[in-house]
């Protein structure tokens, strides 16, 4: 009987409310083709799709769409990637100014865990010093524990998208908060001031 | 009495890597040590050891650290024997100096080989070693070598 409780002692210990093994073990942004999340906010619905692998750069990544805009993602050791084009376009002519691949998410999410990347290039456009730069911060911020998924990591996301022209400056900001459930990817995402959450879902 | 129980007792060290079998997909390969005494209890050797392992990620930044206690049995009289083991693991996990810990249940589960010379006993190992935190189930497969010596 004392060995039981010994037992049942140490399992409750154990076994808490941290999932250390879980975090460590698991998933937090399965990306493959023909994956997709539908998310919900008050007045409107966001269908994420991963479409056939494609390759650019001599990178292999998957176009991912979020209602038909398509950003292209990659995921590699230490991250999942976002191809960056910024172009200039002058007498109709599309000039790029940068086409990269940058860090969006660092991998493994570690709480607390902060980075930044920065791409930034700049080319002559009939005799005009075109330059363009773009830059990405973002911080793990906490996890949570939520019955229906596990332990969740909240992320912050800020990028910055410049154009400079002798003429213009345009610089167009954009912040995110993602949450990632593991085995499924992003349950929930604050853009701007809407709430979208995750209700359904295809992952097989 | 202690030291009739010195007497009964064998230490051993051992010394391994562990490979990602379940979950665990960002890990590359682990080294792995341990430590323990070893005494005959009925007809089963009973083990008592530490046990430290050194995760290293697929992002160079990434390390993976668990050190813990296990309780196990074996036959150290058999050529071949099963191995069992079951104990509690301190978890680290660490990236660009920002790092997470928890515990977790660790068992291991396999068999060994016996090659005894004098009092030095040999003995190579293949298992499974898993953690779980009651929600998940992971694991490694571990390959390891050990030195024992009969007090």
């Amino acid at each position: 009987m004392k060995y039981r409780i010994l037992l049942f002692a140490l399992l409750v210990v154990f076994c808490g409310d941290n999932h250390i093994v879980q975090r460590a073990a698991e998933d937090y942004f399965p990306l493959r083709v023909d994956y997709w999340w539908r998310y919900a906010s008050e007045n409107d619905t966001v269908l994420v799709e991963v479409e056939p692998a494609d390759t650019i750069l001599q990178i292999e990544y998957f176009p991912v769409s979020y209602n038909g805009v398509v950003q292209y993602l990659t995921k590699s050791d230490n991250a999942v990637l976002k191809y960056v084009r910024k172009v200039y376009n002058y007498a109709g002519n599309d000039h790029t100014v940068i086409e990269n691949f940058v860090v969006r998410i660092e991998l493994p999410f570690i709480n607390g865990n902060s980075y930044e990347y920065y791409l930034a290039d700049s080319i002559y456009v009939a005799g005009q010093l075109i330059k363009a730069e773009y830059s990405i911060t973002a911080t793990v911020i906490d996890f949570a524990y939520e019955s229906d998924y596990g332990d969740i990591y909240e992320i912050n996301l800020l990028t910055i998208e410049s154009m400079f022209t002798p003429d213009t400056s345009i610089v167009d900001t954009s912040e995110y908060i993602e949450y990632y459930a593991p085995g499924v990817g992003m349950i929930r995402f604050v853009d701007g001031t809407s709430e979208y959450q995750l209700i359904e879902h295809n992952i097989p | 009495m202690l030291l009739n129980l010195l007497l009964a007792v064998s230490i051993g060290i051992e010394g391994g890597y562990h490979i990602p079998a379940v979950g665990f997909n960002n890990i590359n390969t682990g080294t792995s040590f341990s430590l323990s005494a070893m005494r005959k209890v009925s007809f089963v050797d009973l083990t008592v050891g530490t046990q430290t392992t050194f995760y290293a990620g697929d992002n160079q930044s990434y390390h993976l650290n668990t050190f813990g206690l296990r309780v196990g049995i074996q036959k150290s009289n058999w050529p071949i024997s099963p191995v069992f083991a079951i104990g509690g693991d301190y978890i680290s996990r660490d990236l660009n100096q920002n790092s997470e810990a928890g515990v977790a249940v660790a068992y291991s589960i396999g068999v060994l080989m016996n090659f005894r010379v004098n009092q030095i006993l040999i003995y190579p190992k293949v298992y499974y070693d898993g953690l779980t935190d009651m929600k998940v189930h992971a694991g490694f497969i571990g390959l390891r070598l050990g030195i024992g010596y009969e007090i």
